[in-house]
């Protein structure tokens, strides 16, 4: 472990009080020999904060840097603060809007040169004489909460660290389309359905990272 | 959780509601002012849906006291996906047989190359270590044609599923470390953590 050299870094204290930022290329040790940083990544994949139990060095739970991945001193993944997160997330809306509305605009110049078409609704294949009108609201609502898990499960993957939000949810878009598809009397099924999902997926993955 | 689950229903009700009241789609987007329309409303909708948030969070105890910063996390992780995905999920729904069936084997050639070109630009470009694009700002222009390739060739589903590849590649970028939206030195994100 003392060879292992490389990037380190962590919140360098004396107990509580924050002393600044421990910066270095080889690993350090506390007095009694504890290697910080493993216990480090050991205790804050946990969320915990972590102490030597001496005044040397405390690791805070810094959310948004990686503590969590260290290996042989190297950094290999860094989740993204939450500052530039909202950076990625501000360029990405100001490239989809104008291209939306681009693509808005194409369909609309194609459709008035094509012969108009009758809009189908949502549920139209289960619609009329092959299924009831409950089976079909049956057989959406179980896609919409399927696609709502899965999506979830994804979508966890982008969590802030430091917040339950994740930097892009679309299994929201997708409880979002079914609602705006289907006539209100019909949306508590489907809310129903995306709140079991929600709480299906999200103790699922919390209880993967906490038995990490 | 509890609160959370109860929060993003009210949210998408809401969001719903204020799209169907206000009668910006009926089954249909692919239309210039409809569009605009659900672009302003959910926007709106989700704008003031997300100062829910920080309430629950400082109810709860938990988060940071910066309800502001709470504030636009809440709406931008919500108002993205509904911006990228939910056009084009209606617009499949409602006409997505009608598509798949009158796609032309060009059609489903120029989807492969539209996602090869924005995995390929986007790997290049946001794969790079952050440092990198420092001097070459530019180069995060380069997936834009294909985006605008798959605008005008694709319609709003193409789109939506080129900009979902696109976005998560992004995202996983990020996440991985790379790219230009995140800071040179973790010591960087340390101080921004501290002092935020």
């Amino acid at each position: 472990m003392a060879g292992c050299r490389g990037f380190y870094f962590g919140i360098w204290a004396d107990h509580d009080r924050f002393d600044g930022i421990l910066l270095g290329n080889s690993r350090p040790r506390s007095d009694d020999g504890i290697d910080l940083f493993a216990a480090a990544v050991f205790s804050v994949g946990r969320g915990e904060i972590w102490t030597t139990g001496s005044e040397h060095g405390i690791f805070a739970r810094c959310d948004d840097i990686n503590l969590s991945v260290l290996s042989r001193g190297m950094v290999l993944s860094q989740p993204i603060p939450r500052k530039e997160c909202l950076s990625l997330q501000l360029f990405l809306i100001a490239i989809v809007l104008p291209m939306m509305f681009l693509a808005a605009f194409v369909e609309e110049q194609k459709d008035k040169t094509e012969v108009v078409r009758e809009i189908k609704p949502w549920n139209a294949a289960f619609n009329g004489k092959r299924l009831s009108l409950y089976l079909s609201l049956g057989l959406t609502a179980i896609a919409m909460w399927a696609a709502y898990y899965f999506g979830s499960l994804v979508d966890l993957a982008f969590v802030y660290p430091a917040s339950y939000f994740s930097a892009l949810w679309p299994a929201n878009a997708v409880l979002l389309a079914a609602l705006l598809l289907n006539p209100p009397r019909y949306w508590s099924v489907f809310l129903l359905a995306g709140a079991v999902a929600h709480v299906v997926a999200q103790r699922q993955f919390w209880h993967s990272r906490i038995g990490a | 959780m509890t609160c959370t689950t109860i929060y993003d229903c009210a949210l998408r009700g809401s969001d719903g509601l204020s799209v169907r009241q206000f009668g910006a789609i009926n089954g249909d987007l692919g239309n210039l002012r409809r569009s605009i329309i659900f672009v302003g409303q959910i926007t709106a909708a989700t704008a003031l849906m997300a100062w829910g948030w920080p309430l629950i969070q400082i109810s709860v105890g938990y988060g940071s006291d910066n309800i502001w910063l709470e504030w636009r996390h809440a709406l931008l992780s919500n108002l993205l996906p509904f911006l990228i995905l939910t056009p084009g999920i209606v617009l499949g729904s409602t006409r997505g047989a009608e598509i798949i069936k009158r796609a032309s084997l060009k059609q489903w050639m120029e989807m492969i190359v539209i996602l090869a070109g924005l995995l390929g630009s986007g790997i290049g470009v946001f794969g790079l270590k952050s440092h990198a694009l420092g001097n070459f700002p530019a180069l995060l222009y380069i997936p834009l044609p294909f985006l605008l390739w798959a605008a005008v060739r694709l319609g709003l589903v193409g789109l939506s599923l080129s900009f979902l590849a696109f976005a998560f590649m992004t995202m996983l970028n990020a996440l991985a470390g790379n790219g230009p939206f995140v800071s040179q030195l973790p010591a960087d994100n340390i101080f921004g953590y501290r002092c935020s």
